[in-house]
């Protein structure tokens, strides 16, 4: 595997005058790999100076020659209103078509298929939480042309759906650059890729074109139609840089939504490091799931009892309590209690209004995690 | 099947509504959940999992306790930013409400327009109704200003482009393809009678000259000398990334996509059998049989380990679950299994993955929500582009236009909630063509077949009357014919069903026919009277 993207800064020269709208300091960084990325996050204003002085005189060049060949900025987000700007989208869309495909994989862990991007020259793989389903899982990414590679899964949030792979064999990989999603403009074009329905033979990826309807920290919208299959795969901007990974649709066909790609940029090092953590769209850790420790009589609010030296038994909750309030909220079942419950992290205090011999009074627990319970065990 | 949990779903609002930080940030996840009633539970994940055989799944909104839950978190919660997040939010739902009372405005525009064309002809100009029924939000690529930068080369086409009406509800588009009234639309979405409405508003009748199963394509024949013909792309350049412009009527066009996939075969269905599979070190193993399935009927049990397939070895499960999948539903396949060391052998009739599968249904679901109908037809077609346009079944059948404005296929299909299918013009050129000879015609197709699955009976009964061979091979052979005498069968149903609707059809026909018949007779007896009396 030695094939890899024409990007501003493999052959400087070629994209960037044509297309570039501004150099991005991030992607440099990115594009050193995940070490870069770390640093990146750290030492992000040594980085920026830099590159800073690279990038102003190719931007002059690119401001320049903009001036001729640009007519109009569809990458800010116009619509084109004649026939000469739609032919200019179109020739880029077919040139980013091809720049995009080779980085854009299939990826299967265990009964999960979905679809996945390299990022990195020597095999990060981005994808949804979802698909992935856990870390150090064995995994494997099938690229384009059908070759097949072992990967591992590192990390997920799964709060975001950002999961992270990496391929094993060491090898230079085609890859797409990570891109800012902060920047992305409501109306901007982008590019939808993936395996819709899972892979396909004689079908290959599906390339979709769309805008951005909304961008907010946690999701982007757009309206790339996305569908089974397509987790996981990238959102591209218009300078083929990976802006979004997707992850879940609503009920129009026009509702699609997809992980920032600054997520994952910002989380790159809990990431790459094989965390997993997060509740939400990529479910829940089983590790990670909130214990206190007792149990209730029935499907009644009263304890039956608490395990020694648990997070219950340490607040000093107690046999024959009646649960009352958590967190300020009046229950009213039990099942009330547990969903309430299981919306807390470890490690986090709840406050609970019990009711002891006819007496209300505040408890502080410090919520254990299931971990902590087999370890009691 | 694994895609996380319910409780994933869950917390899909509450972790982020718990986080004061995020909750801004999300009015987005929140708009897009709350906007429908089914609503919060909509946002459903779109990975699928492969280890069951033939079934894509897909996690989806699970029951509606959990929105009282959140209405509850939300009345519960009093920070400021939650306030904030709230204004957000019931600002997006008031959109989305306007929204949803603009389409609602826009149906009954749209009822009224209906109205209005059935009464008079000479109706506001079809662009006009074009535009109040689009979206137009603005940033989409819905939007009526960026579907306008179409409006220059679209005008020869929506000329030629006619709408197919039936019970006064347009249920296809077609393409004029000669100036004498040859009309070619998609051939599953017709139900005679029908009319097609040319571009000026005028209603004219019309009648099916030929049929071409294979495509789909239908070729109808209405009056006319004069009439705009599409204009054909001479060559095929399409290729991934070129915008593509659905014509329906007025300036601009119904929808825009980009070719996502290149013209390729679109297969016909794939086979079913109810199992669900996983990699073991003894090959494939049989974890789940579905009641009433395919498999189930063929004996297949939970553990069997499958190791062949029509004779075929196999021990792995992405070889085998292709395979299985390249027979057409109603094919019979042979299984060998390993059940307790002994080797047993199952025939399994494949069915087809809709009948029973309840994750079918659902990854079906996530084709169809929203609204999103599929076309009756949409496999099986000899060469198809795959393009993204928002299409529904009813606007298939019509021209589509590169940026030159040239006609580089006819819609055939929406296929799914990304796909919409179009044959390139070349092929529609060509069926046109043949279509035109009149060799085509429903009636002689429908004989013409039953002909030739006749003769090919008569052929392969002389041929086993005849073949001297040893056992082995005549097993094989026989095997070889019974499928085929099974499949001609179904052929054979198939086109007696359809010859038994031409019938009816020109039955109806003969009916009008006599009907009018009798009508110009007693209107010509009128007008005698009518002579004599002035005499």
């Amino acid at each position: 595997m030695t094939r890899c993207l024409p990007s501003r800064i493999d052959q400087p020269g070629v994209r960037t005058l044509t297309y570039e709208r501004s150099g991005n300091p991030r992607i440099l960084a990115a594009l050193c790999g995940s070490t870069a990325l770390f640093l990146f996050i750290l030492l992000g204003n040594v980085a920026f100076a830099q590159t800073d002085a690279d990038i102003s005189e190719e931007e002059a060049a690119a401001t320049a020659d903009k001036s001729v060949q640009v007519e109009f900025d569809f990458f800010d987000g116009a619509a084109p209103i004649s026939i000469a700007q739609l032919k200019q989208m179109e020739k880029h869309f077919k040139e980013l078509s091809g720049d995009v495909k080779d980085a854009t994989v299939s990826v299967q862990v265990g009964s999960n298929q979905g679809t996945g991007v390299i990022v990195t020259r020597d095999g990060y793989v981005m994808t949804a939480a979802h698909v992935i389903g856990g870390a150090d899982r064995p995994a494997i990414i099938k690229l384009p042309d059908g070759t097949e590679l072992e990967a591992k899964t590192l990390g997920l949030n799964r709060q975001f759906d950002s999961g992270l792979l990496k391929i094993k064999a060491k090898d230079k990989y085609p890859y797409l650059s990570p891109g800012v999603s902060s920047e992305l403009k409501t109306g901007q074009w982008v590019m939808a890729i993936g395996h819709p329905g899972g892979w396909e033979e004689d079908r290959g990826l599906v390339y979709r074109i769309g805008r951005i309807l909304n961008n907010g920290d946690s999701a982007i919208s757009t309206d790339c139609s996305l569908v089974g299959g397509d987790s996981g795969g990238p959102l591209v901007d218009m300078n083929g840089d990976v802006v979004g990974i997707h992850s879940r649709i609503g009920m129009r066909v026009s509702d699609n939504v997809h992980v920032p790609v600054d997520v994952f940029s910002e989380q790159w090092d809990d990431l790459s490091k094989g965390r997993d953590w997060g509740r939400g769209i990529g479910g829940v850790n089983p590790a990670n799931e909130p214990w206190i420790g007792m149990s209730m009589e029935g499907d009644t609010l009263v304890i039956e009892s608490v395990v020694e030296k648990g997070p219950a038994d340490k607040a000093g909750i107690k046999k024959g309590d009646r649960v009352m309030e958590i967190d300020g909220v009046r229950l009213r079942s039990q099942r009330r209690f547990r969903t309430l419950f299981q919306r807390a992290e470890p490690k986090e205090k709840l406050k609970i209004k019990i009711k002891r011999d006819d007496k209300e009074m505040d408890i502080e627990v410090t919520v254990g995690s299931r971990k902590d319970a087999d370890d009691l065990r | 099947m694994t895609f996380g949990n319910d409780l994933g779903n869950i917390s899909l609002q509450t972790s982020q509504l718990n986080d004061p930080a995020m909750k801004t940030k999300n009015a987005i996840h929140s708009s897009i959940i709350k906007s429908h009633s089914v609503a919060i539970f909509c946002a459903l994940f779109i990975s699928f999992s492969g280890s069951s055989v033939l079934a894509i799944g897909v996690q989806e909104a699970p029951p509606t306790q959990q929105e009282d839950d959140k209405k509850k978190e939300k009345y519960e919660k009093g920070a400021e930013e939650q306030d904030k997040s709230e204004q957000d939010k019931s600002e997006q739902d008031e959109s989305k409400k306007n929204d949803e009372v603009k389409d609602d405005k826009k149906e009954t525009e749209e009822k009224q327009d209906a109205a209005e064309e059935n009464t008079d002809s000479e109706s506001p100009s079809a662009g006009r109704r074009r535009g109040r029924r689009s979206r137009s939000r603005a940033s989409s690529r819905t939007s009526n200003g960026f579907l306008d930068a179409f409006q220059p080369v679209i005008g020869p086409t929506a000329k030629a482009t006619v709408q197919i009406r039936r019970n006064d509800k347009t249920i296809a588009l077609g393409a004029i393809v000669s100036a004498d009234g040859y009309v070619l639309t998609k051939l599953s979405e017709l139900k005679t009678p029908i009319t097609c409405r040319l571009a000026d508003g005028k209603d004219v009748s019309a009648y099916v000259y030929g049929v071409h199963p294979e495509t789909d394509l239908a070729l109808l024949k209405v009056e006319g000398d004069k009439l705009p013909v599409v204009p054909w792309a001479t060559e095929d350049t399409l290729d991934i990334g070129n915008w593509l412009a659905t014509v329906k009527d007025g300036i601009r066009p119904l929808g825009v996509g980009v070719v996502g996939v290149n013209a390729r075969l679109i297969k016909p269905q794939s086979g079913f059998m109810g199992v669900n599979l996983r990699q073991t070190e003894r090959g494939v193993e049989i974890t789940n049989v579905t009641a009433d399935s395919p498999a189930q009927k063929g004996g297949l049990d939970r553990g069997d380990v499958v190791i062949k397939v029509n004779g075929e070895s196999f021990t792995e499960i992405d070889k085998l679950i292709p395979r299985v999948k390249s027979f057409p539903p109603g094919e019979e396949i042979r299984l060998t299994v390993l059940r307790d060391g002994n080797e047993i052998v199952a025939d399994v009739v494949l069915g087809e993955e809709r009948s029973l599968n309840p994750l079918y249904e659902r990854s079906n679901q996530q084709n169809t929500m929203g609204g999103n109908r599929l076309s009756k037809r949409r496999q099986n077609f000899p060469s198809a582009v795959q393009h993204d346009t928002f299409l529904k079944p009813e606007d298939c059948g019509g021209p589509v236009v590169d940026v030159d404005g040239k006609v580089v296929g006819i819609n055939i299909a929406r296929q799914g909630r990304v796909a919409s299918l179009m044959l390139p013009a070349s092929l529609a050129q060509k069926v046109v063509n043949d279509l035109k000879t009149g060799q085509w015609a429903p009636a002689v197709v429908h004989k013409n077949r039953i002909d030739e699955i006749n003769r090919t009976l008569q052929d392969l009964m002389t041929q086993v009357a005849l073949s001297p061979m040893n056992n082995d091979d005549l097993e094989k052979k026989i095997k070889e014919l019974n499928e085929k005498e099974k499949s001609l069968r179904e052929k054979l149903d198939n086109t007696y069903r359809e010859r038994l609707r031409a019938e009816w059809e020109i039955e109806q026909a003969s009916q009008t026919f006599d009907s009018a018949k009798s009508e110009i007779e007693r209107l010509q007896k009128e007008r005698e009277k009518l002579v004599d009396g002035t005499k």
